[in-house]
């Protein structure tokens, strides 16, 4: 399961993402982007079933791009976040897609913003936040060492220390992190760990 | 009804009322978030409080506030809550063989300033009650506790102590409730909303 680990700081969002694709026992390729841009300033994380996962994040993706050029407005994360909750949410019971999402975002208004929400349309907006198996792992760690309003480097920092504690007793390995950010420049990656 | 846990409680008092729940965001036995209340303002009188599965209750909060708007459209007015518990009830049951897998309990103040509180299950039966209603994984605890301590005729401040005491040492002792409490007084003044200190486990 994809391990995505990101936090809000002083006016920036980091995040840390796997690059593998697993299938069963292999690993199919090593240097995969998960991540997905809506717009210019989001970075969509989705994660769960294979199939589910491509096809949900193309279709949010598309809407969010449609719906934004039909509207001239472009979204906030808010929004993005709470449409994605809605469709997660009709689609609970009808046909059910089994994903986690993260959405990190950085509107000139409000700040960076990290939001989560789970299959079953449970939305959460948080400071800090782990997704997949290695959350049993990870959140601990940052409810101890997370302060608000990091500046880049601590926070950098603080995520070297999540990666070691995986990569000391998470049982999959998961070959290398790429760390992202967004801040009012936009996305970047900054590198690999 | 177990999967994010959480509890409300909603007691009546003289001419007020108070409504209590606690903070916790969990997926089954992982604390997710520290500051999810469960319970929604409707108008200056009026709090709906729900428990259950928290993406039914975000969108079982926004079809209210959509009907709500539709409603004070049509009629120029506020709406009573009465009306509002049935209006609930009535959506509830339309969604009777998938149902929103949410208690709900609805607490305002009538005109009369009298405090009218309700609960709902799943299917939109209601439960009226002139003493307090509780809903949540450990309903049966606030139950008890919440039997023993509450009285006729509160005033706001002695309430608001009864109800936080009873949302501690109800949630105390489960593991899915807790992490936090919040208490909202209503009364003839207006809303005072006051946060719990709880045990953090």
């Amino acid at each position: 399961m994809d391990t995505v680990i990101s936090l809000i700081g002083r006016n920036f969002g980091i995040l840390a993402i796997d690059t593998i694709s697993p299938r069963s026992i292999f690993i199919m390729k090593k240097d995969l982007n998960k991540c997905v841009e809506i717009g210019k300033n989001k970075y969509l994380i989705v994660s769960g079933l294979p199939g589910d996962v491509s096809q949900f994040t193309d279709f949010i993706q598309k809407s969010v791009q449609l719906n934004s050029l039909k509207t001239g407005i472009p979204f906030s994360t808010h929004s993005v976040a709470n449409f994605v909750r809605k469709e997660l949410s009709e689609c609970l019971r009808k046909n059910p897609v089994k994903v986690n999402l993260t959405i990190l975002g950085f509107d000139d208004s409000i700040g960076p913003s990290l939001y989560f929400i789970d299959y079953l349309g449970n939305l959460q907006r948080m400071n800090y936040c782990v997704q997949g198996h290695a959350s049993l792992l990870v959140f601990s760690l940052l409810d101890r060492h997370f302060k608000k309003e990091m500046d880049i480097k601590p926070a950098i920092g603080l995520l070297v220390k999540c990666i070691g504690v995986l990569k000391n007793r998470f049982l999959i390995n998961q070959v290398g992190f790429l760390i992202k950010i967004i801040d009012s420049k936009g996305c970047r990656s900054v590198g690999i760990l | 009804m177990e999967y994010n846990g959480g509890c409300v409680i909603a007691m009546g008092g003289k001419n007020c009322l108070a409504v209590a729940s606690d903070l916790r965001f969990g997926l089954e036995n992982f604390t997710q978030g520290l500051n999810t209340p469960k319970m929604f303002r409707i108008n200056q009188k009026m709090f709906i409080a729900m428990t259950g599965l928290l993406g039914d209750i975000a969108t079982l909060k926004q079809v209210i506030e959509y009907k709500l708007s539709l409603y004070s459209t049509k009629e120029s007015k506020t709406i009573r809550p009465l009306i509002l518990v049935t209006m609930l009830s009535l959506f509830l049951y339309q969604n009777r063989f998938s149902p929103f897998v949410v208690e709900t309990i609805v607490a305002g103040l009538n005109e009369n300033e009298k405090p009218l509180i309700c609960t709902m299950d799943v299917l939109g039966a209601t439960s009226f009650s002139s003493k307090f209603v509780v809903s949540g994984t450990c309903s049966e605890s606030l139950y008890g506790i919440c039997e023993n301590y509450w009285k006729p005729g509160m005033e706001p401040e002695e309430l608001f102590k009864t109800i936080s005491n009873c949302l501690i040492l109800g949630s105390n002792r489960d593991c899915l409730s807790g992490w936090g409490g919040m208490v909202h007084i209503i009364s003839t003044n207006g809303v005072e909303t006051k946060s719990l200190k709880t045990r953090m486990d």
